[in-house]
């Protein structure tokens, strides 16, 4: 078997609030192939958020290690580890957390301002990003001219605008209506298949775990039933 | 980058229109007082440290400080003439419309009119100086007079007792002194109800060494010492501190008036981008999840500081610039002007005490966003 993509390793990921401590993850182990699409399900306060934070390099694990796209995310510096991100992840929220006062366009070009690029290459990329969720018509549009479900995907061309191996995905359709969500997930599903994104989705909804390729549960920080390579078809 | 920095700094100044208005406008109105103190100051320093006056004496009746009391004999002129190292000898009579130190004052100057060159280099923009010599009642004023009095070449001026046709406007280098007009000696000394003929204000001393100003205004003091009129001499720059002597302690606590200005700004500008920060730690928290690293949310924090005190700085400045312009407002204290001069330095003081009070008024606040957890700040919402 090729070497994981996503590697987690005894990670264990505690907060210290005052004199107590949260321990959200603890000695959790994780592999995640190069392609996959795995939901993470589980009650609210198990640590999902937690691990995906983990592996979109925004948050360093306690103890253990996790290595993503051959990088031990404990190990880098802050500056190092936003450039990272800037080249390896992309990240997609719930409440999809556009930047209100720039445009459609503007916003899937942010992520590109970090690499050097002319201008010319930059509209390149932003088309396209946009043309893939079907929004190209709207790029002069703000934030609060679009629905949610139009917001969400502008969020997802962000998201891949700069082509990372990995796409995270906290709980993408929990502010949408079902046929939003059912949109954003073939959409999900699409990146996955066509262009071979890793996706790590959180959800609630099963329905949406459904159009993953597998799920697994979390419990209280650790994973319980993860049933290897249940592949749903989709 | 820096470009789309600026940018996003400037889209986000649109997000509160009316708090980004209500904060550059204050800005402004501060950088405006700054302005107008600079300027004042900067006329001080042409006033007092003008390199054509540096060898001027001016010779003063004793114990006299207002024009209208002091009274020397014009025969003192030879006797000065005659003192190794002293150039020329100009009687001046002065005349003061408004002896209080006021912002409107007109200053006549009465000079043998064959000698008005050697007083001041007059550089005539209008008229010509045969008209004023040729005439009794000739005068000549200066550029910033003549636009605050509406006056040109041909028309008639009437201040107190005297009415004098205008010859020309002339052009000076020291700003203060674009607001005097140049008259006949012997008009101002016949004008008045009492005939003061012989009798002058002062007298302007040119030496060939600015090193000899004491040693020769001693040996002019001692001269006259056992006349009736005794006299006082003093350097251009020290008459100048004397006569404005109130005037000068005021504008010394203007200059602490204008560092207050700089600090309303700093407090201004650090308020509005504290304010700024803290309503979009989340929005900063996904930049950098999105690859932003701290120093570029501090970068942009900074530019949006930046951005918020250049626009009120320029504001505020230009305003001053006109007001200046247009106003030409000029303080005047005991026959001495002092004319709010607004110059490149002016402007280049006005422009860096923004911009200094945008890098600092930003740098906590950016500092602050530089540091933020990104995971507690995407935990609130
Ligand atoms: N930055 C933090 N500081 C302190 N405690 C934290 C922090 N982040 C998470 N926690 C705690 O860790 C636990 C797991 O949080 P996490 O957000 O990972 O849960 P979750 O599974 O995503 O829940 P939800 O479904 O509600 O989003 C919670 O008890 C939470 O209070
Ligand atoms: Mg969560």
């Amino acid at each position: 078997m090729k070497q994981p993509l996503i590697e987690l390793r005894e990670v264990t990921k505690s907060y210290r609030k005052g004199d107590t401590t949260v321990t959200p993850l603890a000695n959790l182990n994780l592999d995640v192939q190069q392609g996959d699409f795995l939901a993470l399900m589980g009650p609210s306060g198990s640590g999902k958020t937690t691990l995906l934070n983990l592996v979109a390099g925004v948050d360093q694990p306690t103890s253990g290690s996790v290595i993503v796209a051959g990088s031990d995310i404990g190990l880098l510096s802050r500056s190092k580890l936003a450039k990272w991100r800037a080249h390896h992840v992309g990240y997609i929220f719930q409440m999809y957390h556009l930047v209100p006062v720039l445009t459609a366009y503007e916003n899937v070009e942010l992520p590109l301002l970090l690499h050097s690029m002319s201008r010319a290459q930059r509209r390149e990329r932003v088309n396209l990003a946009l043309e893939a969720v079907g929004l190209l018509d709207r790029h002069d549009h703000y934030p609060r001219q679009l629905s949610g479900g139009q917001e969400q995907r502008v969020a997802i061309a962000r998201a891949i605008v700069a082509d990372p191996v990995i796409l995270v995905a906290d709980e993408p359709t929990g502010d949408l209506d079902a046929a939003s969500a059912e949109a954003t997930l073939a959409l999900l599903n699409r990146l996955n298949s066509e262009m071979q994104k890793t996706i790590l989705m959180v959800t609630h909804d099963p329905k949406a775990a459904a159009a993953a390729r597998r799920s697994i549960h979390l419990e209280k920080g650790a994973i319980v039933d993860a049933p290897e390579q249940v592949l749903v078809a989709s | 980058m820096i470009l789309s920095l600026v940018h996003y700094a400037w889209r986000t100044m649109t997000r509160h229109k009316l708090r980004s208005a209500l904060t550059i406008g204050g800005i402004a109105t501060a950088m405006f007082l700054f302005c107008f103190i600079e300027g004042l100051q900067n006329g001080v320093r042409q006033a007092t440290e003008n390199e054509a006056t540096q060898n001027v004496l001016i010779v003063y009746q004793k114990s006299r400080f207002c024009p209208a009391t002091s009274l020397l004999p014009e025969r003192y002129v030879p006797a000065i003439q005659r003192i190794d190292g002293v150039k020329s000898v100009v009687p001046v009579k002065v005349y003061v419309n408004n002896c209080r130190a006021s912002l409107d004052t007109v200053t006549f100057l009465g000079v043998p009119p064959e000698l008005v060159n050697t007083i001041k280099k007059i550089d005539l923009k209008s008229g010509s100086l045969g008209d004023f010599t040729g005439r009794r009642d000739a005068a000549i004023v200066g550029e910033s007079l003549a636009a605050r009095r509406g006056l040109k070449p041909g028309d008639r001026f009437q201040i107190g007792g005297f009415s004098v046709g205008i010859a020309g406007v002339f052009k000076s280098d020291t700003p203060g002194e674009d607001n005097v007009a140049f008259t006949h000696l012997e008009m101002l000394q016949r004008g008045k109800a009492v005939d003061s003929l012989g009798y002058v204000t002062q007298f302007e001393v040119a030496i060939d060494d600015p090193a000899k100003a004491d040693a020769i205004s001693e040996k002019i003091d001692e001269m006259f010492k056992s006349e009736t009129v005794q006299t006082t001499t003093k350097s251009h720059k020290a008459f100048i501190a004397s006569s404005t002597g109130d005037l000068m302690g005021m504008i010394r606590f203007t200059r602490f008036l204008g560092l207050l200005c700089v600090v309303l700004v700093l407090a201004l500008t650090a308020n509005t981008v504290f304010v700024m920060v803290q309503e979009r730690v989340r929005e900063h928290a996904v930049l950098q999840t999105i690859g932003f690293a701290g120093r570029h949310l501090f970068s942009m924090i900074i530019v949006e500081s930046l951005l918020l005190a250049l626009a009120g700085g320029i504001i505020g400045t230009a305003a001053a610039a006109a007001a200046l312009h247009f106003g030409h407002f000029n303080l005047s204290a005991e026959g001495v002007n002092i004319s709010f001069a607004f110059t490149p330095l002016v402007v280049a003081a006005g422009m860096a005490a923004s911009a200094i009070t945008g890098l600092l008024a930003g740098f906590v606040p950016a500092l602050q966003a530089s540091l933020i957890s990104i995971t507690e700040a995407l935990r609130r919402s």
